[in-house]
């Protein structure tokens, strides 16, 4: 799921300052389960705001939807966000900007940061996973990936600086991919696969490669 | 304990009773604020005491979550605390209510 | 220019060869180079230049190799992957050999979090296997990566980077292999303190005949006080310093000339070793150290560039 967190109470502020009715919006997906922009969020940060601009006849309105970046899911918002002078969004980038997209008139401001594409690895703690590189290789690595979760993206490491597991940049958090990798190969019995030499990656597919777009033809009418 | 006890509850102190200090969310402390209050005191079970084994601790960290957004909106957090309390212990709870009052008599409204 | 690198005519000749390391300054002072240059010339066959070590930006290394030619000293131009894509890589690669550069070690690179400028973005675009490989592409096939014809091949010595003592241990050696079918012709290796473990993973080495299709060159890293000594050890990714060393150098009455002394041990104990081909002294920032070491160990004199 894409993990993000909220941005520092002072950023937010900043954002809303010269705006008198401020609509808050939640979003139900992914924000919710990493407890950063659900609506109890919501519900919290205009509370907040409330009591940070009490007396200073400011509104905080606050809804959330189902996910943020869904056309349809946004429609219903439409009376609410022409009757407020901005918009906090609590969803992730992408919901930010479908709102932007939908209600084209209206400030809209990004409550959180978005981080990562990750997991939970236990209650309150999640780790980046994958990297949306377009052209997964799983199946090569025994399901770990050495894009996302090896710090300098080796596909041929590990490199010198991987001690007892860890990676050197951050040893304390951060596990060596390639150790995770050797490991369950290891276990499978597929050790040898990492004897071939991975070849130059096509990035082309990655970010890197620009913009991406994705058509079905099969249900485009 | 204490409201069969002697000493009355002080009048201005609104009770809220809840079945385990766990219940507590962080809006019930914003709300509280936001509604008139001075300051919340979340009363809970003494570590390790909890029937629901981890009910004390998600409040206390929910007092603590809550207290850091009222230093990042310049309010002193102090206006939100945990203590604990045994139910055997009612002249304890009408003790710290009263130092709880204290306190909060002494702090501006804000910061 | 068409002369050949003379790191790899002592190698191939099968001498016991001796590399050093000069780090670049951290400004544009030709002066710096051109002292620690000084100490260097005549006592190894080569010198490698680091390529930003650390993350720490200092003069490029295809620009202080090109400075050490002009001195009469035969670099070894070191490249890492976190900066350059394989457009620059490439390129750099050309501008080397143009440049009379014969010598070239690919390595990943340390991760920008260890430098000056944490918050750049790194690149590695592909890594040292992959490097190793696009240089012998260049080289051999006269091709680009992409499969365009390189007009001029640039007729490169390649090397690497090995640490025996990082883990996971026993797969080190296999990673080597891979090195050594990509090109590498010549290893380097971290410092090494702990005898006994590198002589099992050159027994490993041995075992896979790597040492018969590639020349490894022991790491020495002289050691001034214990206090360097438990720094490494704690702090340095992969070096370990047994506690015999830590206690030599903290009972001796001038710890850096006992430092010296285990560097120059060390050199002796290399040249029994079979399979290893060469010293490679990483004297940071003590380049004036290198002609006493590599007098006492009985390494002079070298061939005249």
């Amino acid at each position: 799921m894409i993990v993000a967190e909220r941005k520092p109470i002072a950023d937010i502020k900043q954002m809303v300052e010269s705006h008198e009715r401020v609509l808050v919006v939640g979003c139900g997906a992914c924000v919710t389960v990493c407890m950063a922009g659900g609506e109890k969020e919501a519900e919290i940060l205009a509370t907040v705001l409330d009591l940070a601009f009490k007396d200073g006849g400011k509104q905080f309105l606050r809804d959330c939807v189902e996910r943020q970046c869904e056309p349809e899911f946004l429609e219903p918002l439409a009376d609410k966000v022409d009757a407020s002078d901005a918009v906090l969004s609590m969803a992730c980038g992408v919901g930010v900007q479908t709102m932007v997209a939908q209600f084209p008139h209206v400030p809209i401001y990004p409550a959180l940061n978005t981080l990562f594409m990750g997991r939970p690895l236990e209650q309150g703690l999640w780790s980046e996973t994958c990297a949306g590189c377009g052209n997964c290789i799983l199946h090569m690595t025994g399901g770990i990936c050495p894009i996302a979760r090896c710090s300098k993206s080796l596909l041929n490491g590990p490199c010198g600086g991987s001690v007892d597991g860890r990676c050197e940049v951050d040893p304390e958090n951060i596990e060596c991919a390639w150790q995770l990798i050797h490991d369950r190969l290891s276990e499978a019995g597929k050790l040898h696969l990492l004897d071939e030499i991975m070849p130059l990656r096509d990035w082309s597919s990655s970010a890197h490669g620009g913009l991406r777009r994705l058509v079905r033809e099969d249900v485009v009418l | 304990m204490a409201a069969d006890g002697d000493a009355p509850i002080p009048g201005n102190v609104q009770i809220v009773l809840v079945p385990c200090s766990g219940n507590v969310q962080v809006m019930d402390l914003l709300n509280a604020l936001r509604d008139g209050a001075e300051g919340v005191v979340v009363f809970g079970c003494h570590d390790d005491s909890c029937k629901h084994l981890v009910g004390n601790k998600r409040a206390r960290k929910r007092i603590e979550y809550a207290a850091a957004l009222l230093k990042d909106i310049g309010w002193n957090p102090e206006r939100i605390s945990f203590l604990p309390v045994s139910a055997v212990e009612g002249r304890v709870f009408l003790d710290r209510l009263a130092e709880v009052e204290d306190k909060l008599r002494g702090l501006t409204v804000e910061a | 220019m068409t002369e050949a690198s003379q790191l790899q005519t002592v190698l191939d000749g099968g001498g016991f060869a001796v590399t050093a390391e000069l780090g670049p300054p951290k400004g544009a002072d030709l002066e710096v180079v051109r002292r620690k240059a000084e100490y260097l010339k005549g006592m190894v066959d080569a010198v490698n230049v680091t390529d930003n070590q650390t993350a720490v930006v200092r003069m490029s290394s295809i620009a202080t190799c090109a400075i050490l030619r002009e001195l009469g000293i035969e670099p070894v131009m070191q490249m890492v992957c976190r900066d350059r894509n394989r457009i620059a890589l490439q390129s750099d690669i050309l501008g080397a050999y143009a440049l009379g550069i014969r010598n070239i070690l690919c390595l990943s690179g340390d991760h920008q979090r260890f430098g000056n400028h944490p918050e750049a973005k790194n690149v590695f675009d592909i890594d040292s296997i992959q490097l190793i490989h696009t240089v012998r592409t260049m080289r051999d096939d006269r091709k680009f990566i992409c499969g365009d014809d390189v007009e001029g091949a640039p007729r490169m010595f390649i090397g690497a980077a090995a640490n025996p003592f990082s883990d996971p241990f026993e797969y080190r050696v296999r990673r080597l292999a891979k090195k050594v079918a990509a090109g590498a012709q010549f290893i380097q290796t971290q410092c090494v303190y702990d005898l006994k473990k590198f002589r099992k993973w050159m027994e490993m080495v041995r075992d896979l005949g790597l040492h018969e299709r590639t020349h490894i060159l022991a790491g020495i890293t002289p050691l001034k006080s214990d206090g360097m000594a438990r720094y490494m050890r704690d702090h340095v990714a992969g070096v370990d310093v047994p506690d015999e060393l830590i206690q030599r150098l903290r009972a001796a009455g001038k710890a850096a000339e006992e430092g010296i002394n285990i560097a120059i041990e060390t050199i002796q104990e290399m040249k029994d070793v079979e399979g290893v081909h060469g010293a490679h002294l990483m004297a940071i920032e003590w380049e004036k150290k290198v002609p006493e070491i590599v007098e006492r160990a009985g390494l002079l004199p070298r061939e005249a560039q």
